[in-house]
């Protein structure tokens, strides 16, 4: 059984900096390889004490790559509806290699709606916005002269840089979590992908495997060539 | 603990001070995860 450290910020500036938050959270991880918990993961959310300290996941997960060295990093989970995806490749693959190939990538869909509101994105774009961006970033990191001509984002002929450091990417999780719909959709699936169902994962966790072999929607469209 | 094979913890919460916080931490690294580490290497 693993254990893993998971950050998830729920302070008001008033109670706690991000300075102060930071640098305590940080002094946590320096724990992580000395007691072996497994991982470290903290989420990605706006605008709010619940959450809203890390807007970024892979800022955090940088910084805790260079306090570990045997410890993965989780992005507990990146949102796809709120990032393009050419940035999202390449700032993933920067972890990754930065982090030594220990880099393992979350996904979420999104669900609060202030969230959605503020970036001006309609909640009722949220599973296409989800679905289109995973696959975007799939292609990207596996692939090279990538062309995209999605429903929200669409780019021809391009290669992500870095490549990434874990062949042929990182392991791709998603989050499952509050509504039955959200299980079925990371399980509906008549086959798992072994290059990203690493054995570590659960079924029972909040954080599945992601079945990137599942269709797209039917407005996306992606061709890559292997790098 | 038949079924789950991953635990993720949320070590500091709200206000949670960072000596409660660092105590739960290594009390946990020190009582509960040897523990499973050495079912791990029985398996």
């Amino acid at each position: 059984m693993e254990f893993r450290m998971s950050f998830f910020p729920d302070v008001k500036p008033d109670e706690k900096s991000a300075r102060q938050y930071f640098d305590e959270a940080l002094r946590l991880v320096d724990w992580c390889d000395a007691y072996g918990y497994s991982h470290v993961r903290i989420v990605e959310h706006y605008f709010h004490p619940w959450g809203g300290y890390s807007p970024n996941p892979i800022i955090f997960l940088t910084a805790a790559s260079q306090r570990t060295k045997r410890a993965r990093l989780v992005t507990g989970a990146v949102l796809p509806a709120f990032n393009h995806p050419l940035k999202l490749a390449g700032e993933l693959a920067m972890l990754d290699a930065i982090s030594g190939g220990r880099l393992d990538i979350g996904f979420a869909r999104a669900f609060l709606p202030y969230e959605f509101r503020h970036f001006g994105v309609s909640m009722d774009e949220s599973v296409a916005r989800f679905e289109e961006g995973i696959e975007q970033v799939r292609a990207l990191l596996e692939g090279e002269h990538v062309t995209s001509n999605g429903q929200f984002h669409q780019y021809e002929n391009v290669t992500s840089l870095p490549r990434p450091t874990q062949r042929p990417r990182p392991p791709f999780y998603i989050a499952a979590v509050g509504t039955p719909a959200s299980f079925a959709r990371a399980r509906t699936t008549t086959r798992w992908s072994r290059r990203c169902a690493p054995r570590r994962s659960s079924r029972s966790s909040s954080i599945t495997p992601h079945p990137w072999a599942r269709p797209l929607t039917s407005s996306s469209s992606f061709t890559s060539s292997t790098g | 603990m038949g079924g789950v094979d991953d635990a993720s913890l949320q070590v500091n919460f709200n206000d949670m001070s960072y000596a409660d916080a660092e105590q739960s931490v290594r009390l946990f690294g020190e009582k509960v995860i040897p523990h499973f580490a050495a079912e791990r290497i029985a398996r």
